[in-house]
């Protein structure tokens, strides 16, 4: 098992669990991390897909939802690394 | 884009160097039982601590580059089994490299050290140590252009050079050795002297040597000749007390030259003291002089 995670961390989480989390992100904001199914699938993604996902955020577009400010997109990347931890 | 959007890639190395800063500094150095990497694994619950050994105590004594501030390493020293001190610097490079080859350089000079995976850590500790005090290494003694500034290099220390100095592995066994002091050289060898004006002369000539580059003169010869037993070894004793022990210097009786047993690059900007001219030099000692 944990080699399979460790394979996973390396190649990403599957794209709809990247879809999942960034839906979760965009609607409930950072708000959403503190939630246990948010804090799981962030786990599961690699440096990579978290890194593009805090791209993503900040440029959603107004008519789908406010995009993330750099401060918040910190904010996830915290969560993150505490949650590697 | 919005305007304030800045590169995630950027917010995430910012992110990830400040968690490890507050994680503080994994390793641990103690005096007794030596250097120890702590590692965590498993996150929440499953939280696990771990210490590892990696090495008996050593200290970092510097930072080492050459005077063209290339061939950065660092300088380190421990005792071996025997209580006797090593000294070795260990090039940035080599951090790079074949870790298994470094620490068996270094075990063979008395260092222990943890076999297998855990000792790629060693290469992390010195790879993450802050810089410490400047160390230059030359490739033999003598003079050298450090900074801008006219160094001259003996073994263990320079002269015009804040910091310490050492030398190249291939040259540290050089001939010359300190005994006493310099008050007690003058009360000895210089006062027995100062009637004499051949010892006088002598003496002189083991002090020109390093000042021939500084008037960029070439170098030369001085034969003290004449029958046996009239002191022209005493002489070359007083004049060979000015860089190293009297008998090292001249009473090599294999070989009668010194020559023989020294490299050139050894005495780089120093004089070279022969009992017979007859003996033949080798050819590089020749040259040299």
């Amino acid at each position: 098992m944990a080699n399979f995670d460790r394979a996973r961390r390396h190649d990403g989480a599957p794209q709809p669990t990247v879809e999942a989390l960034m839906l979760s992100l965009r609607e409930r904001g950072t708000k959403a991390l503190e939630e246990p199914g948010t804090r799981r699938r962030l786990s599961e993604l690699s440096d990579q897909q978290v890194i593009e996902g805090g791209n993503r955020l900040q440029r959603l577009k107004p008519e789908i939802a406010r995009a993330w400010s750099s401060a918040e997109v910190e904010i996830l990347f915290e969560a993150r690394i505490a949650n590697a931890r | 884009m919005p305007d304030s959007f800045v590169d995630a890639s950027e917010i995430f190395e910012r992110v990830k160097r400040k968690a490890e800063a507050e994680r503080g500094d994994p390793f641990t150095m103690d005096p007794e039982k030596g250097l120890s990497v702590k590692i965590i694994t498993g996150s929440g619950k499953k939280e696990r601590t771990k210490i590892i050994w990696l090495s008996a105590p050593f200290e970092i004594v510097g930072r080492v580059r050459d005077p063209k501030s290339e061939s950065w390493a660092w300088l380190l020293c421990w005792k071996d089994g025997d209580n006797r001190e090593h000294e070795y610097a260990v090039l940035d490079s080599v951090l790079h490299g074949d870790v298994s080859a470094l620490c068996a350089t270094l075990a063979t000079r008395g260092l222990k050290i943890a076999t297998g995976p855990n000792r790629t850590f060693l290469a992390q500790y010195l790879n993450t140590r802050k810089d410490g005090d400047r160390v230059t290494i030359v490739p033999r003694t003598g003079w050298h252009a450090v900074d801008g500034k006219k160094v001259f290099a003996l073994p263990g220390e320079g002269i015009g050079i804040d910091g310490r100095i050492i030398l190249a592995a291939e040259v540290t066994a050089s001939h010359y050795a300190s005994s006493g002091t310099l008050e007690e050289w003058k009360d000895s060898v210089a006062k027995l002297a100062q009637a004499h004006g051949r010892a006088r002369f002598a003496i002189a000539s083991a002090f020109v040597s390093p000042l021939l580059m500084l008037i960029g003169a070439d170098g030369g010869g001085i034969n003290l000749k004449g029958p046996s037993s009239i002191g022209k070894t005493t002489l070359l004793a007083a004049a060979a007390s000015v860089w190293d022990a009297v008998t090292s210097a001249v009473s090599s009786e294999h070989g009668a030259a010194l020559g023989t047993e020294l490299k050139p690059r050894q005495l780089s900007s120093r004089i070279l003291f022969c009992r017979s001219m007859k003996s033949a030099l080798p050819a590089p000692t020749r040259l040299a002089m």
